[in-house]
């Protein structure tokens, strides 16, 4: 392929589409993930992936694909396995699980036994730039100006709850709160990016860029700026391959953050050891 | 801290008949203590008395049963959890950024910091002398200098009582002397505290107060009454040592 041709590409809507809500969810993936990763809460992204699967699935056989019904039973399922974890702390994870197979369960028996529609599975697995409207421009975008509002107003509440929430309830910061909506706002990115990269891969945006920072030891704050870099460069390399060597572009984002995360924790035991 | 001069002789928190239950057991059995200002009050008694669920209703992080926790209106409890509790490795925060929450703790909405804040910040961070770990990763201390940390977070608070949950237990003997740096600059500050511990004789020097909860307070007076009170002489001999066993 030439350069021509590569940027020839970028004449089709969907291509600019998908390169701009992907780009998007990457970026508030990154943000709120920030906070889920360092509360070992990330699992709720995953559950909620599952979730918002089992969603899907209903509004495509019974509703045409409402995202006002999808985003309202992702809200529904973020409060439960909220509140489930906030009641049951010490198995959080068992109960995504246990939620998780159920949702993907009952989402596959929907689609499955609903022979009226030509509905593959797999583009809600691993996502699909076709699948994006322009609805979904309108909702990713609105869904970026709430979470940059939540996370610009409340990140000293976030960190503090993220560090010690013992410390943030005695001093009255009202760490459930903040808690509450960091799921929901998680829950409304996994509906919204669900058709950008799947159910399977969305969770991987709200881990891997905290995880890769992390092996850098810059603080809490610079962490969180550093990750939004991380996240936006790891999404145009991983989607510019994909398009240079015609790979599917979910699965092609989430290799190029592995990638980046074995460099990360190969790299900085090398870069010690010349040090010392 | 003026805003207490007129209401100096109100004990600062008060609890009375304080009952606390988990599923059937009786945790805390009609408890009723007050805190004073110018209390330095350790409070005793074997694993599973209860000390640290009490802790935890004043600090009102567990409801009660039954019975209330009053505190002057607007006074501000520090509190020193223990320190194995937090900061894993791999957690992205700096000594400086730990500290920083004891302001953003103050502040009201939104709590973002300002210039005078990361001035008063700094100060804080020369005072206890870990100015120069600042920008070190608050996990990869030792825990002597964590616990100073959290130590510094508490203090750039400015309470007006301290809490210190098992402030010896993590640190071995040689460390504790940080703790009674700790112990002597709270006193400087004429802030008073409470030790949650089950060592008693190593704060010998730091009490004037002894609370003995056994699920009731079985005993609330002097230091020296307690020592004197031949019920209690096993628990202040057998004790003296037990502190490294307990985790």
């Amino acid at each position: 392929m030439t350069i021509n041709q590569f940027f020839e590409y970028f004449q089709y809507p969907f291509i600019v589409r998908g390169l701009l809500i992907g780009l998007l969810v990457a970026i508030i993936g990154s943000m709120l993930g920030h906070f889920l990763v360092l509360k070992k809460m990330s699992l709720i992204g995953d559950g909620l992936a599952h979730v918002a699967y089992l969603s899907v699935a209903i509004s495509i056989v019974f509703l045409s694909q409402s995202l006002i019904f999808n985003l309202l039973l992702a809200t529904t399922a973020s409060l439960t396995i909220h509140y489930l974890i906030s009641f049951n702390k010490g198995y959080s994870d068992a109960i995504i699980g246990g939620i998780a197979t159920s949702a993907i369960a009952l989402g596959t028996l929907i689609i499955t036994t609903n022979p009226n529609q030509n509905v593959r599975i797999e583009q809600f697995l691993f996502g699909s730039l076709l699948l994006l409207r322009d609805l979904d421009i309108i909702a990713v975008i609105t869904l970026a100006v709430l979470v940059v509002a939540f996370v610009g107003l409340f990140f000293n509440e976030l960190m503090t709850l993220t560090f010690d929430q013992d410390f943030a309830k005695v001093n009255r910061l009202h760490p459930q709160r903040y808690q509450v909506g960091l799921a929901m706002l998680t829950s409304w990115l996994v509906i919204i990016g669900i058709r950008a990269s799947g159910s399977l891969l969305i969770s991987s945006f709200l881990i891997f860029p905290t995880l890769i920072v992390m092996n850098f030891k810059l603080g809490f704050v610079r962490s969180f700026f550093v990750g939004i870099l991380i996240a936006t460069f790891n999404f145009l390399i991983g989607f510019a391959l994909s398009l240079w060597f015609d790979l599917p572009t979910g699965s092609t984002i989430v290799l190029t953050y592995s990638v980046l995360w074995l460099l990360s924790v190969s790299i900085i035991p090398i870069l010690k050891g010349t040090q010392a | 801290m003026n805003h207490y001069q007129k209401v100096k002789s109100k004990p600062l928190i008060q609890i009375k008949n304080l009952n606390v239950k988990f599923d059937k057991l009786n945790v805390i059995q009609d408890a009723s203590i007050d805190f004073l200002r110018q209390d330095q009050v350790a409070l005793v008694g074997a694993n599973g008395a209860g000390k640290t669920t009490l802790l935890r209703v004043i600090l009102g992080l567990i409801k009660p049963e039954s019975g209330v926790v009053q505190t002057q209106p607007r006074l501000s409890i520090g509190y020193l959890p223990q320190v194995l509790t937090l900061g894993d490795k791999l957690f992205p925060m700096t000594v400086k950024e730990v500290v920083r929450q004891g302001l953003i703790a103050k502040k009201k909405f939104p709590r973002w910091t300002n210039l005078h804040d990361e001035q008063t910040l700094d100060s804080c961070l020369k005072q206890f002398l870990i100015d120069e770990l600042s920008n070190q990763a608050f996990g990869l201390l030792s825990l002597g200098q964590k616990q100073l940390v959290l130590f510094a977070r508490m203090m750039v608070q400015e309470p007006d009582i301290v809490f210190l949950d098992e402030p010896t237990s993590s640190l071995d003997v040689s460390r504790k002397n940080s703790i009674y740096d700790i112990l002597d600059n709270l006193k400087k500050k004429q802030v008073p505290y409470v030790i949650i511990t089950h060592d008693l004789p190593s704060f010998s020097s730091h009490i004037l107060r002894v609370i003995y909860l056994e699920h009731k307070v079985l005993f609330d007076g002097s230091y020296d009454a307690f020592c004197e009170n031949e019920t209690f002489s096993p628990f202040i001999h057998t004790h003296a040592h037990g502190d490294h066993h307990d985790h």
